[in-house]
């Protein structure tokens, strides 16, 4: 028996396939090359020891009153390891959806994406999508190690609001990536475009540090970053031990960078899109 | 079906120098200079990217910096100075840092010199050069080093400004002889790097892998003795 189905219907199936074809592209990409799975997993713990060694020569053990003063805690351990799995994600939306429009440049297949007939919005949905699943895999496995050697403590009742914090905050960040997708269409050099932006993530959003630890005009810079409201809701849970009513300011000042993110973000890309379609720039790299 | 002769005829045949004359050592030394000029010719046509790779030094610092001194009282740590002889944790991670990005260029630049020609497709044809391969990496080298130097310079003079150093400037010509001699033994290593990433391609993960490693197990912002004694 064949069903009809409303034009709505069908476009809704339609999109729905095309995100779900394009996680499913994605994930055979990722399985292809397996080291870059093991790269993700092993290699962010290399980048957060040193400063665990760091803080132990400076400190001479696992806590620093100094550093309390600014943080609220002084167990810098729990501090850095919370803003090293986050980074995590603002990495992999950089370079896996940002870079992913020039990717398929690379790959000869830009042309044949941008002129098939679905909206381009929903390709770069299904980017995200298996982008947000590999990096919480990765999240997953490093919190996992981490509970086990670091001491990090994770209770049962702030499993679902650093779920929805995480949520959140992969809304901005992939609404800052499609801006990034939208420029590297016309201006190509999408990796010199990531880079930039991954050193204002260090630099501007408090990953390594407290946001006070900043001069005022950059904690301005970092209050921009759906990063920054992250990591404060998520120590706020974990380390500094409060209630979720006492972080509901953070998430809805994420909440709004989100709505602004996504909006410009679909905005600029597909400005760009028509841009490069007139010039016929789109190919060249 | 003609043979070899045949097409090469006409054509004007060039004699290697060979040997350890002084024309041969003109020759490679002038091939060095020609591959570090071709390398930033290659790399000026792209300034935004250049401004990008000689700021970046000092953009991976600064957090570390900003750690250290929320951590330290007033970036004086006792037990830093206990451990090394000096509290001042800021010139203590800077000069740590400032050869660390030197070790970074031979693992990167260095590494990947060779690589990039394959992915521009003119290994071969400078491969087939009537010239030495160590000349031709040596000039790539001669070229990341100089780039590397204008970012550290960038790096010192901005921390100088803003944090301030506390250098002996009896100490300074010491450090450069050692200095100098680590870079040999970084030349070395940049071209161990540039031949695993001919062999495998997905080099960049090797080079990540042995910069991650060097950091941890260097002394770079912190002693060997805070390390696990397997690791020192």
């Amino acid at each position: 028996m064949i069903m009809e189905s409303g034009p709505q219907e069908t476009s809704l199936k339609a999109n729905f396939f095309l995100v779900w074809s394009e996680v499913v592209k994605n994930m055979k990409f990722l399985m292809a090359y397996p080291v870059i799975f093991i790269f993700w997993t092993i290699f962010p713990f290399f980048w957060f020891i040193t400063f665990i060694f760091q803080g132990q020569a400076i400190v001479g053990g696992l806590q620093s009153p100094s550093f309390a003063k600014s943080a609220g805690t002084s167990e810098y351990i729990p501090f850095i390891i919370i803003g090293a799995i986050l980074n995590g994600y603002v990495l992999t939306s950089l370079y896996g959806v940002g870079e992913s429009i020039r990717r398929e440049a690379y790959q000869g297949t830009l042309d044949y994406l941008l002129s098939s007939p679905c909206n381009k919005a929903f390709i770069l949905i299904g980017k995200a999508v298996s982008e947000t699943i590999s990096s919480t895999v990765y999240a997953i496995i490093h919190l996992f190690v981490c509970v086990i050697f670091f001491g990090i403590e994770l209770t049962l009742g702030v499993i679902m609001p650093i779920m929805l914090i995480l949520i959140l905050m992969i809304l901005g960040l992939y609404g800052i990536a499609l801006m990034l997708a939208g420029l590297s269409l016309q201006f190509k050099q999408a990796h010199d475009l990531a880079h930039t932006l991954e050193y204002v993530f260090l630099v501007f959003a408090p990953v390594r540090y407290p946001l006070e630890a900043l001069p005022f005009w950059a904690q301005i810079i970092g209050r921009f970053l759906p990063l920054t409201y992250a990591l404060i809701a998520v120590r706020s849970l974990m380390l500094l031990k409060q209630d979720f009513p006492a972080i509901y300011q953070q998430i809805l000042l994420l909440f709004v960078i989100d709505v602004l993110a996504i909006f410009l973000g679909f905005y600029l890309f597909n400005w760009m899109e028509k841009r490069t379609k007139k010039s016929g720039a789109i190919s060249q790299y | 079906m003609k043979k070899i002769g045949e097409y090469t005829r006409g054509l004007e045949e060039v004699s290697c120098p060979v040997g350890l004359s002084l024309a041969n050592i003109k020759a490679e030394l002038r091939a060095i200079w020609e591959c570090n000029i071709k390398e930033w010719k290659i790399e000026l046509a792209y300034p935004v990217n250049f401004t990008r790779q000689c700021i970046e030094p000092l953009i991976f610092l600064l957090p570390i910096l900003i750690f250290a001194l929320l951590l330290a009282d007033e970036r004086f740590s006792a037990n830093l100075l206990r451990l090394v002889g000096t509290g001042d944790v800021i010139t203590y991670i800077v000069t740590g840092y400032l050869i660390m990005g030197f070790i970074g260029t031979a693992v990167w630049a260095m590494g990947f010199s060779i690589r990039k020609e394959q992915w521009y497709g003119t290994l071969e044809f400078i491969y087939v050069t009537p010239t030495s391969r160590l000349s031709l990496v040596l000039g790539m080298a001669l070229h990341s080093v100089v780039h590397q130097g204008i970012g550290t310079l960038f790096e010192f003079v901005v921390i100088y400004a803003v944090f301030g150093l506390a250098l002996k400037i009896e100490g300074i010509l010491p450090a450069l002889v050692i200095f100098a001699l680590m870079m040999f033994a970084l030349g070395g290593f940049g071209i161990f790097i540039s031949s695993l990433a001919l062999i495998f391609k997905e080099g960049w993960i090797i080079s990540e892998g042995f910069h991650s490693i060097l950091t941890i197990l260097s002394p770079v912002s912190y002693p060997l003795t805070v390390l696990p004694n397997i690791a020192q």
